[in-house]
């Protein structure tokens, strides 16, 4: 028992100790596209921020955050969840589009990280794209279920859908729309207006695919033209780098078999409208 | 409309003139008050009162909505930069593998181009230019390297061709096998290219 009294207040010198400025600090540097639309005709330069690694939190988005908090409030950059799902916070961190609230800050301090915004996009301020293009072309593509027969209001019934139609949507759903991997695509870049790019293509996939969909004819022909998918050259750069490791190369290969007509949508397993049926005849 | 605001005054002139310092640390919205000063104590009086009665005149002008402008004008009209693109991706395999698979096949036509436009235009026979080539007399080494590198567009665009014929087809696309068929393409490139500069 003494000698428990005796390493009283221990504990709190060692905390100090550990925690003092005293020890050296890992400091990394940060290279930040940075530009203003309030002086639109200044130049966009890149910015160098240091940070302590020892006093941040792991991922891109605490450094950054701990910049914005600390050295220059100015800094502008989206950011919602912090958990790699809201598909806000995607940027072009050293080469890569990545989500930045999920990607590892680099502990090698002898290398700075560049922090550009997603390529080829129209920049609203500092690492802040302009996505409406984007978004104009998500629309387009009538992202919501199309069935012939609309159910009565208030008569609705579940739309049946078998397990293995369903293990086709796996690996479509969870696009976030981050944009990543449309902008890393060199063929989104050069023709980003008329061409989808790989985000909204797989999207526009999920859609085709999906077995209680009845508006597939009509999908497929709004495709048909020189741009919308056969901008693709199977470049592949959206693959490597979606950062929820989905595959939007693959959904667009299998978008142009079907366009071709050497591969035809299966008819559903089970008849989504079998439950309303069954209400129907009861 | 004068009318309803001057009523207005009266009924809040009593209930107003308990509350005097509160109306002048709020001059801003009680501003059209001001107008008719002489209802409330002096202490609001506003000192250029024609300035006044002009700033809070209310115009209605008919809604215009905004002229349709395409992304691109939109944001060249707004100024904003492009984000770089070129100078800050990072060359991934993948993208190098397919700009290595068109610059391979320019080559490569450029290749049959000349070979078909020197066989139309050029005089005398291949012989000639054989044997001329032959007298430049270099040594075997350089023949190796110079048949190496003129045989390395024809491998490569072979064999990744394949590649991207079976992507086309729906194989091998997911990122694994894209990178381990690349790395193939690489190997069996080295191998045919260095069998044929050694023939």
């Amino acid at each position: 028992m003494p000698l428990l009294r005796l390493t009283t207040g221990t504990f709190g010198q060692l905390r100090t100790f550990a925690t003092s400025a005293s020890l050296a600090k890992r400091v990394k540097t940060f290279a930040v596209y940075r530009w203003n639309p309030d002086e639109p005709d200044k130049k966009p330069y890149t910015q160098n921020f240091e940070v302590d690694l020892d006093d941040c939190a792991p991922m891109v988005l605490d450094a950054l955050l701990k910049i914005k908090n600390e050295v220059d409030p100015t800094l502008t950059f989206r950011r919602s969840c912090r958990e790699g799902v809201c598909g806000s916070c995607a940027m072009n961190i050293d080469g890569v589009n990545t989500l930045a609230c999920i990607s590892h800050i680099d502990q090698n301090i002898s290398k700075p990280t560049k922090i550009y915004p997603l390529p080829h996009m129209y920049v609203v301020k500092d690492l802040v794209p302009d996505l409406t293009n984007f978004y104009r072309q998500y629309q387009s593509i009538e992202p919501w279920l199309q069935r012939e027969n609309e159910a009565v209001k208030g008569k609705e019934t579940q739309l049946l859908q078998d397990v293995e139609d369903r293990v086709k949507l796996d690996g479509l759903y969870e696009c976030v729309l981050c944009a990543c991997c449309s902008t890393s695509c060199p063929s989104y870049w050069w023709n980003g207006d008329k061409y989808l790019g790989p985000a909204v293509l797989m999207q526009a996939y999920r859609w085709i695919i999906d077995s209680r969909d009845e508006a597939t004819e009509k999908r497929l022909s709004k495709l048909k033209d020189t741009y919308s998918v056969y901008r693709c050259h199977t470049i592949m750069n959206c693959t490597r780098t979606c950062p929820k490791g989905l595959n939007p190369g693959r959904a667009i290969a299998q978008i142009k078999t079907l366009l071709s007509g050497i591969v035809k949508k299966q008819p559903p397993i089970m008849d989504p409208a079998g439950l309303q049926k069954q209400t129907a005849s009861n | 409309m004068y009318c309803s605001m001057v009523n207005f005054q009266f009924r809040k002139a009593s209930a107003l003139s308990s509350s005097i310092t509160g109306l002048c640390r709020s001059r801003k919205t009680f501003g059209k008050i001001s107008k008719f000063s002489g209802l409330l104590s002096p202490v609001c009086q506003v000192a250029d009162g024609h300035a006044q009665r002009l700033k809070h005149q209310i115009t209605y002008k008919a809604y215009v909505p905004p002229c349709y402008q395409d992304h691109d004008h939109k944001n060249m009209a707004l100024k904003r930069p492009m984000s770089p693109h070129l100078t800050v991706y990072a060359p991934t395999l993948v993208a190098m593998t397919s700009i290595g698979q068109r610059i391979t096949g320019t080559l490569l036509a450029a290749y049959a181009l000349l070979l078909s436009g020197a066989t139309l235009f050029l005089p005398n026979g291949i012989e000639t230019y054989v044997s001329i080539i032959q007298s430049l007399d270099l040594s075997k080494t350089t023949i190796f390297i110079l048949k190496l590198l003129v045989g390395l567009p024809f491998g490569f665009h072979y064999f990744n061709g394949i590649r991207y014929c079976m992507f086309n087809l729906g194989k091998w696309l997911s990122l694994k096998d894209v990178y381990a068929t690349a790395y193939l393409t690489f190997v069996l490139t080295g191998v045919i290219v260095i069998f044929f500069a050694f023939l």
